[in-house]
């Protein structure tokens, strides 16, 4: 009886914290509920009806209109090449920046407040700037010209996606590399010491010690990468407007353009199509972590 | 103890739980007093009824004094005081140097007085204008207020010309007009008793910096200390109830309004720099000086004295706004249209108190102008008579359609229509504010029943479903007469690929070219290779358009008429890397990229498109056909020989309509049936011969009545020979003086009408598309990149734009 009791008085008491808790948490999970579960079953109900104004019930087809939707298409293809060149690429170099600043170089703070300094610059000016020099009249050109070259419209070319690389490097790199300068600082020293006592190679020690260290690190900043390898648009928007050249077409100018245009179909398929993937790269991204970081973890 | 205290923070957390819970609700917003006496939508299902409205009561007002419209207007002590011109005798004069005759009605500025009705009103019997009104002499009043001891208070200007004539003028076989003139303006404050006798007169030009100043008085007020405060410009003068002046202020710009507000004080109305925004500057008498601005709202304009409730009253499109300074706040009172009012007809409004609304309206158009006084009384919804209402959508709403939705309320048992001005969310900033409006309301499954289609993306709503095909109820339509009685060209070409009409339009006009059939030949259509051949056989130097035509406006006019040829919406293909659009481009070349308008002397540079035809130094002429003069114009220009030879394209007449004062049906108005029998309206002959004085009628008998006017030639009886002779219908005037223009021949009309009838397509401007065009082509008219490059750029950026609608 005694056991029974205090089963049950444990029982309610788990049943009771679990609703204290419900009570704290409640209005976060309101808020996030209202602000971001439920506008996504909208979209998700969105995307199987033929229209707001006829809200006939189409299952599937929205989607299968839009995957043989050549804007679609292109944009999804743009996406993807621009993610998986950048987002590498702001990784590997911000790691190399990291690692290059905590060597022992002269004048190392100096280069981390330039390699810092693109973050401060307000968006308009960046756009600014790279307009001065890759505009068809820019700097860029009369640079080529000098050697004979002919003058390209970068922005308007098959060189596009390489400008605005460029341009999504150079604001990025430095916020990465601070995050890998924390991530490198927070290695044990012990361990590397005894390694170098081992005779470990530099190469050794950095796969073997060093990068499994930073893989949680690693996994946040490529994260971020790919989040802010969409933010691009921004920027791409800003130097040429809703409709650029192809090359730099991406998804969020098709659900910009389907969103003003009133085609909410378009929009609400292609963003569960892109949520979609961005749950099974983001699953990828954690089960790489989770194997190769795992016997680092606290 | 510390079980006591663990129930203690328990119950805290709980506490500040629920309140973290309920704290957001707070932010739902609550109804706003003043809504509550918004008219608008009684009985609407949708929407809750309102709690009370404003319903009219009508006094046409006797006309034997000879009242027209009412200038100004005040209440006072339960009279409404007012001045207007009064219509008296019917004068007949005579020139004595060519016969000619003229009458014209003699009229008098009088005050009047009456009640609230219009009722015994009265002409105040002591009031005199400062001057006797006459061909050389002129006088008007520019404000009108009565202080709180029942004085009236008037502004009033003079102007008198005085001539410098010979000793030995004789009128009878001169004009005193052939010799030079001075005229002498000036302005004067009167204070009249309640009878109108003068009390006092104040010479205002003492308020002038320089005597030579021009002056106007824009409007007046006084404060509760009885100082009188008047607005000449960007000025604020100041003067003490005596006329003495007391001080005077300066504004950054114009002074629109100034008003007593509800404390007794005065405020002015101005904009301000940098961004010229509207705000209300108290005046404090005492220091002399403007206290702290209040930001106005952007829309207002009319200003109204207040009263206890409201500050100032305050006009905007079709409503009637109380505003309080302390708050900010913006009540809309009424609409005047859900009151069966049109305000543009308005010569008085002035509220009474928070329950009484009196205006006078005068209707110019009727056919027996008369002035009536409405007194609008606020009653509890619940006692005015339910009617189902249909929403009417509009960006800008328009005259003649304000006059036909008044009236079908007026006349409909069952049905009234509301209207929502959407433009009253755009700002300065952005104009776009009201259509993100509507758009939002429509996805929200809130589309209004019927739409203005003026500015409203038509075939964007049209593929999106929210539009009912118009086609069944036309043809359903036995008292209209269906297709047969419109102008089915026009209407066709406004139907999609499927046939189905989205909308409705009133009226229309035609843009086209014109030559010389010797240049151009006599068919109408050609193609660019065509035109070009054409411009081969014109003299050296000759230019193929007007003067100040450049690549741009060139480009732009033959691009959009050929659109079809270039873009196929349906399979979300386009051309625009084919020989026919680098063709295009490569047109331009004839013409500059750009004219030079700052320092163009049209003394001296400019050249008359008669002329210029005539001598063979222009080819074509741009024809914006919209009325008959258009016609008798362009047949004056090409010397009664002209082609409607069309934009260059590859099929069809090469003009395109440009259709206006259009109507649309939501697919989803629960009263379709209803909504077209207002829609219809614009369809009748009543309505078209009403209203379109610059436009074609879409009603083909009202059109074709109106095209037989210029076939129908003007004679004249010589009174000596008693021979009857043809007259101009028209004339031109022309550098070298006027070219008058006889009726057409049947030939000529038959032109008009294959023109009307051959013509399928509609001027549409799809306004992403041309920005990318135009992007890119401006890189060809510089010179920056060949034909080829900027035609594979546009083509590459418009597949994108064209597979998404796809």
């Amino acid at each position: 009886m005694k056991k029974a009791k205090k089963a049950w008085f444990g029982a309610n008491g788990r049943i009771r914290d679990f609703l204290h808790s419900c009570c704290f948490i409640g209005p976060s999970f309101v808020g996030v509920a209202i602000f971001f579960i439920v506008p996504f079953a909208v979209v998700v109900y969105y995307s199987m009806i033929r229209s707001p104004i006829n809200p006939q019930f189409v299952f599937l087809e929205n989607f299968k209109n839009i995957l043989t939707n050549t804007a679609f298409l292109t944009a999804a293809k743009n996406t993807a090449t621009f993610s998986a060149v950048a987002v590498p690429l702001a990784v590997v170099l911000a790691l190399c920046l990291a690692l290059m600043l905590e060597a022992r170089i002269p004048l190392k703070s100096h280069f981390r407040t330039f390699f810092l300094c693109p973050m401060m610059v307000p968006v308009a000016s960046v756009v600014l700037i790279w307009q001065v020099i890759f505009s068809y009249n820019g700097v860029l050109n009369d640079f080529v010209a000098i050697f004979g070259a002919d003058k390209i419209d970068w922005l308007k070319s098959d060189y596009c996606q390489i400008v605005v690389i460029i341009l999504f490097l150079w604001k990025n790199l430095g916020y990465n590399m601070i995050l890998f300068m924390a991530a490198l600082a927070n290695i044990p020293r012990d361990l590397l010491e005894v390694a170098e006592v081992e005779g470990a190679s530099r190469a050794y020690k950095f796969f073997a010690i060093k990068l499994r260290y930073l893989s949680p690190t690693v996994l946040f900043v490529a994260i971020l990468s790919l989040i802010n390898s969409f933010k691009v648009f921004r920027e791409i928007y800003l130097l040429t407007g809703p409709y650029p050249y192809q090359g730099l077409y991406m998804m969020q100018h098709f659900m910009n353009n389907t969103f003003a245009s009133l085609d909410y179909q378009k929009l609400s398929a292609a963003a569960v199509i892109l949520a979609i993937v961005m749950v099974i790269i983001i699953a990828l991204l954690f089960l790489i972590e989770d194997k190769f970081g795992k016997d680092v973890e606290g | 103890m510390k079980k006591s205290a663990g129930k203690t923070a328990r119950a805290m957390a709980l506490l500040l739980c629920v309140i973290m819970a309920v704290l957001p609700l707070a932010a739902c917003g609550g109804s706003n007093p003043g809504e509550s006496s918004k008219p608008g939508n009684p009985g609407k299902n949708e929407e809750p009824r309102p709690e009370f409205v404003y319903v009219p009561e009508y006094f046409p007002v006797e006309n034997d004094l000879g009242l027209e419209s009412i200038q100004r207007a005040v209440y006072h002590d339960g009279r409404v005081f007012f001045t207007a011109s009064l219509r008296g005798e019917e004068i007949t004069e005579t020139d004595h140097l060519t016969g000619d005759t003229w009458t014209y009605y003699d009229y008098r500025q009088c005050i009047l007085s009456c009640n609230i009705d219009g009722s015994d009103m009265q002409v105040l019997p002591d009031y005199q204008p400062i001057i006797e009104q006459s061909e050389d002499a002129s006088y008007g009043t520019n404000s009108f207020l009565i202080d709180n001891e029942g004085n009236i208070w008037l502004c009033e200007f003079t102007y008198e010309y005085f001539y410098d004539l010979p000793e030995d003028f004789d009128p009878n076989t001169d004009n005193k007009w052939n010799y030079p003139s001075t005229m002498e303006e000036n302005n004067y404050l009167r204070k009249l008793s309640s009878t109108g006798a003068e009390i006092e007169r104040i010479d205002l030009s003492h308020l002038k910096a320089n005597p030579e100043d021009y002056m106007y008085v824009n409007c007046a007020a006084i404060d509760a200390q009885g100082r009188i405060y008047l607005a000449c410009d960007n000025f604020l003068h100041v003067l003490s109830s005596s006329g003495e002046k007391l001080f005077t202020l300066e504004c950054d710009s114009w002074i629109n309004n100034i008003q007593t507000l509800s404390d007794g004080t005065v405020g002015v109305m101005t904009n301000v720099e940098p961004d010229y925004r509207s705000v209300m500057l108290p005046v404090d008498a005492e220091s002399q000086s403007f206290g702290e601005s209040v930001d106005m709202p952007a829309n207002a304009w009319g200003y109204i004295k207040g009263d206890e409730v409201y500050d100032f009253y305050y006009s905007y499109s079709s409503e009637l706004f109380g505003y309080k300074i302390s708050s900010g706040e913006s009540v809309s009172l009424l609409n005047w249209i859900d009151c069966d009012i049109d305000n543009d007809q308005l010569s008085m409004t002035l509220p009474i108190d928070s329950e009484t609304v009196v205006c006078a309206s005068y209707d110019w158009e009727d056919e027996s102008p008369h002035t009536e006084f409405v007194v609008l009384k606020k009653t509890p919804s619940t006692e005015v008579a339910e009617k189902t209402v249909l929403t009417f959508a509009c960006v800008y709403m328009d005259y003649n359609m304000k006059r036909e939705i008044i009236e079908f309320n007026k006349t409909n048992d069952l049905y009234r229509i509301h209207v929502k001005d959407y433009s009253q969310y755009n700002t300065s900033d952005d104009y776009t504010l009201g259509m993100t409006k509507l758009n939002t309301e429509i996805i929200a499954g809130n589309a209004p029943d019927i739409f203005y289609t003026s500015d409203l993306p038509m075939e964007v709503y049209g593929s999106k479903g929210l539009l009912e095909n118009l086609w069944p109820y036309i043809d359903a339509d036995e008292a209209l007469g269906g297709r047969d009685a419109l102008v089915l060209s026009l209407f066709n070409a406004l139907s999609d690929s499927e046939g189905n009409l989205y909308q409705v339009v009133s009226s229309f006009n035609i843009r086209t070219l014109v030559g010389h059939p010797q240049v151009v030949g006599y068919e109408p259509g050609w193609t660019l290779s065509e035109l070009l051949d054409a411009y081969r056989t014109m003299p050296a130097g000759a230019e193929i358009f007007s003067q100040g035509m450049v690549k741009e406006d060139v480009f732009r006019d033959c691009l959009f008429l050929n659109l079809g040829d270039l873009v196929d919406w349906e399979t979300g293909k386009c051309y625009f890397d084919s020989q026919q659009f680098i063709d295009y481009l490569k047109f331009t070349d004839l013409f500059p990229e750009e004219f030079d308008w700052e320092n163009f002397n049209y003394e001296l540079d400019y050249e008359d498109e008669y002329v210029r035809l005539r001598d063979g130094r222009q080819m074509l002429a741009n024809v914006y056909f919209s009325s008959l003069d258009s016609i008798f114009h362009y047949k004056a220009l090409f010397n009664n020989e002209f082609t409607f030879i069309g934009y260059p394209t590859q099929e069809g007449n090469g003009a395109s309509f440009s259709p206006s004062g259009g109507l649309a049906i939501s697919s989803t108005c629960k009263h379709k049936d209803a909504a077209w029998s207002f829609v219809r309206t614009i369809l009748t002959e009543e309505y078209q011969e009403d209203i379109n004085y610059w436009n074609l009628s879409t009603n083909k008998k009202v059109l074709y009545d109106f095209l037989e006017e210029a076939n129908t030639p003007h004679y004249e009886t010589d009174p000596v020979t008693g021979v009857t002779y043809e007259v101009p219908i028209y004339e031109m005037w022309v550098e070298e003086g006027t070219l008058p223009v006889y009726a057409l021949n049947e030939e000529q009309m038959q032109q008009v009408y294959d023109l009307i009838e051959n013509t399928d397509t509609v001027n549409t401007y799809d306004e992403k598309l041309a920005e990318i065009i135009m992007e890119e082509a401006r890189g060809y008219f510089s010179g920056m990149k060949s034909a080829e490059e900027v035609a594979s750029l546009i083509q590459n950026r418009v597949s994108i734009y064209v597979s998404e609608q796809s």
